[in-house]
């Protein structure tokens, strides 16, 4: 009895766990947003004499994250420990096996809905990661089919074959930085320098799709990033440098920017929520141009 | 006060462009930003090693007076000339006075300006603001108007 009322539990905590993620990621929205209100309060202190003011918290928390960092790098094995820790609760949270059979019917039941629950919150979590697959197959598919537009682009402005050749094929370079910029540094009272490159250059803030025609790619970095405008083409072309004002291309405004701009896997990270906000800021391109 | 934050000019310096089996490598337009942190460093600021961007070009940073002044060079093509140069700068604040000082700014600016003018591997210096850069308008030979 105890056994099928714990499973039934725990398929009732999942669905609700499900949910709770999505309350979650909500939750942080709103915190973060109360939060960000705080920081730009110069009466914080005052509204909340109680507590630290939230920029000494931001602070203190960025003075904590890169001191971890920089401790991790010094002795991985700090860091290794910690996952471990972090492992074995995740087991205790997530795997019934790991945690005693409770004595009465009520605890039981209690013990597996609050299992399903942690289990259901987890796949909200990992779900929204995984979408960034068919997202990231989609934005690689429109790459290979814009060759052939690319390649009649170039020509139609009197570009070489060789250099509309060249900038059909697949695109390898850095990306375009969405979220953390190249230039970003640290403040100075949080130690200054700039974010490690692993972090840097990581799918979820470098927007350079898998096989995008190099032409597409300089096109789309030129629209989303307003300190971009072109660079130098290789000596063999003997021809001036790829200009996104001489092609006739202008700027993305915010929305298109942030839209267009942001790596597939962040969107899918951030999920329905961000989708949905972005759906509702999104203005078509050819509308801005 | 209207403060124009980009440039377009032309650096004789050598080609400084690495390629490898016809593809670029490393972006030029690092002697040109270094020249340009030498000048700044010149004036007494604080200033940072240039750091290759990829397409971007190169960048560095300037601190002074609490501010960070954010200096990217793009060097686009190169002929008998030189590089032909655009220069995008930004100013930040810091963490408790996110607001950055015009004044601040501008005199970086306006002595970064002087020293290209006293220098004569920059020439054709024009300044412009950021979504004038590349559009072949004819810029203005400060980057402070009133």
């Amino acid at each position: 009895m105890k056994g099928l009322g714990g499973i039934v539990a725990q398929d009732v905590g999942i669905a609700s766990g499900v949910l709770r993620g999505g309350v979650h990621a909500v939750e942080g929205l709103a915190d973060g947003a109360v939060f960000l209100g705080r920081v730009a309060n110069p009466w914080d202190k005052d509204f909340n004499p109680q507590v630290p003011t939230a920029r000494q918290q931001v602070v203190d928390a960025g003075r904590g994250a890169v001191d971890y960092v920089r401790q991790g790098i010094a002795d991985p094995r700090r860091v290794l420990d910690d996952v471990k820790a972090k492992g074995h609760q995740m087991r205790i949270d997530l795997d019934p096996t790991a945690t005693p059979i409770e004595a009465t019917l009520g605890g039981e039941l209690r013990r597996n809905f609050n299992i399903g629950m942690n289990q259901g919150e987890l796949a909200f979590d990992v779900g929204s990661l995984v979408v960034g697959g068919p997202l990231a197959k989609g934005v690689k598919e429109a790459g290979l089919l814009s060759k052939a537009k690319s390649y009649d682009k170039l020509i139609s402005h009197g570009k070489s074959p060789a250099f509309a050749d060249y900038f059909s094929e697949p695109y390898v370079g850095a990306g375009h930085h969405a979220i953390v910029p190249q230039r970003f540094t640290f403040p100075k009272v949080l130690g200054g320098g700039s974010l490690p490159k692993k972090w840097l250059n990581s799918p979820f803030n470098v927007l350079a799709p898998e096989g995008i025609a190099r032409a597409e790619m300089y096109e789309r970095h030129f629209k989303v990033d307003p300190y971009y405008k072109g660079a130098k083409v290789p000596l063999e072309f003997k021809a001036e440098g790829w200009s996104g004002k001489k092609l006739g291309l202008t700027k993305y405004g915010l929305p298109g920017r942030i839209w267009r701009g942001t790596p597939a896997p962040f969107k899918a990270r951030v999920g329905g929520f961000g989708a949905a906000a972005g759906g509702t800021m999104y203005v078509d391109p050819s509308e801005e141009e | 006060m209207q403060l124009k934050t980009c440039a377009e000019f032309w650096a004789a310096f050598p080609d400084d462009c690495v390629e490898e089996r016809g593809d670029i490598v490393l972006f030029p337009g690092q002697v040109v930003a270094q020249a340009m942190a030498d000048i700044l460093t010149s004036f007494g600021f604080k200033v940072t090693l240039p750091e290759h961007r990829g397409e971007h070009g190169w960048d560095f940073h300037v601190y002074t007076r609490d501010q960070r002044i954010w200096f990217q060079v793009c060097a686009f093509s190169y002929d008998e000339l030189g590089h032909e140069c655009w220069l995008c700068t930004e100013c930040y604040g810091n963490l408790f006075r996110p607001r950055r000082k015009r004044e601040v700014y501008a005199d970086v600016l306006i002595r970064l300006n002087a020293a290209m003018a006293d220098d004569r591997r920059f020439t054709k210096v024009r300044w412009m603001r950021l979504d004038q850069v590349m559009s072949e308008i004819p810029g203005s030979p400060t980057p402070v108007s009133e």
